[in-house]
């Protein structure tokens, strides 16, 4: 067992498997970039070894870290937008080219919509997908406590309505 | 009657509303239609939103924190360079290589002839075995295995390799991973190849560009990973290249 301080004997490996899918989740979701997810993810976990914690602020204090360095992170701006272009239809070669290029389409209109929220929306919106709590959020996200409810509302007003706008008003985000 | 506002409603569906709020509203949206019908959307909306995400949704990258940080922990150490180090490290191979070379019967002679013996072996661009079984699968003195990647990765296991074997690593435009070597016994299954006691002659690895990661190990240690459109060496992370070249006893 790998440990960050002997004061709080966190299960780094444990730590490690337990939140990394999720972080990467929220990262690849947030920025549109499976390579700068995956840089910030290790990163945070980097730094997590070098700050002593009890384990039930591990999974909060990793998400708050990565949200800063996407946030202080410029090139992953960069890159959002070169994906917008480059994202491959499928790494999966098995997947028929029909079913990749529906994939594909799929893929872009939600990326698209994404794409139309304000930093902060996604923020929101990808944390309570990964299940925090509102004061959570609030912490993480830098916004007042209060303000949680509001701001996430507004936020899935207009993701709904984007991808709507991105579907080209065939379908829309709660019924396809 | 006064509504209840999408925010609270939506506080409500998220179940952060404190115990007498939520009866309330609970009570409201039992005599009130418009409230029932805005939760209603809202809860429609937040499945759409949940559904739209994990179709974009990627499977993490394996990742071995250990050696991340067990690099960067020895880096802080060193004084020179890692990329000035990779380099020193393969012109002090090539150097001593062509010294050594020039003596007859000298074993680095005789491993270069055994290198070119292979050249002349893995000529045909067309591997031994095109595709692995899902089961593991023993395959003895082939010039080279392939597999497919299984979700756009692909681990290669060097197994007791001989200990001044070179690997050369290479991003090739195929869609399958392949080992060619000489004197080695494989074992594959799914997205993976072990190359087990393979000679002193260069190891290559071809790994398609298309792949999402792939990971070199070395005794069942990871050396090097295909990381996005780049290979890097995991002992000298700042090595991101096309193509690597490193030797098992250095």
């Amino acid at each position: 067992m790998w440990t960050n301080t002997t004061r709080y004997a966190l299960d780094f490996d444990a730590a490690f498997a337990k939140h990394h899918g999720s972080l990467f989740r929220y990262l690849d979701r947030l920025t549109g970039d499976a390579d700068a997810a995956a840089d910030i993810a290790q990163e945070s976990f980097v730094r997590l070894l070098g700050h002593p914690m009890p384990e039930e602020k591990v999974r909060g204090w990793l998400f708050t870290v990565a949200t800063n360095l996407v946030r202080d992170s410029a090139r992953t701006r960069d890159r959002r937008r070169r994906l917008l272009t480059m994202e491959p239809v499928s790494p999966d070669a098995a997947v028929r080219p029909d079913e990749a290029l529906e994939r594909g389409e799929q893929i872009e209109t939600v990326r698209e919509a994404l794409d139309q929220l304000p930093p902060r929306d996604r923020q929101l919106l990808m944390l309570r997908q990964e299940g925090f709590r509102y004061a959570e959020i609030a912490r993480i996200a830098s916004v007042a406590p209060g303000s949680v409810g509001k701001l996430l509302t507004r936020a899935l007003e207009r993701f709904t309505r984007a991808y709507e706008a991105a579907a080209g008003g065939e379908g829309d985000a709660s019924h396809s | 009657m006064l509504h209840i506002a999408d925010d609270e409603l939506l506080a409500y569906l998220d179940d952060e509303l404190a115990d007498d709020r939520r009866s309330h509203v609970g009570r409201h949206l039992a005599e009130c239609e418009a409230c029932a019908a805005g939760l209603e959307s809202l809860r429609s909306a937040s499945e759409g939103l949940s559904r739209a995400l994990e179709r974009i949704d990627r499977p993490a990258p394996m990742l071995d924190i250990r050696a991340i940080v067990q690099t960067r922990e020895s880096r802080g150490k060193r004084r020179l360079g890692k990329v000035e180090l990779a380099k020193a490290a393969v012109l002090l191979l090539t150097i001593a290589g062509a010294s050594a070379a020039a003596i007859p019967g000298s074993p680095v002679r005789v491993w270069l002839g055994r290198s070119l013996d292979t050249v002349k072996q893995v000529i045909s661009p067309e591997p031994t075995t095109q595709r692995a079984a899902p089961a593991v699968e023993s395959v003895p003195d082939a010039a080279s295995v392939a597999v497919a990647p299984v979700d756009g990765e692909v681990r290669i296991r060097l197994t007791n390799p001989a200990a001044d074997a070179v690997v050369r690593v290479q991003l090739i435009e195929g869609s399958q991973a392949v080992v060619w070597s000489t004197g080695a016994r494989y074992r594959t299954g799914a997205g993976w190849i072990e190359v087990l006691e393979s000679g002193p002659a260069e190891v290559r690895i071809e790994l398609p560009r298309s792949l999402r990661t792939a990971r070199i190990e070395l005794n069942g240690r990871p050396v090097a990973i295909k990381e996005g459109p780049m290979l890097r060496l995991l002992t000298f992370p700042d090595s991101s290249e096309s193509e690597l070249l490193f030797r098992v006893g250095g």
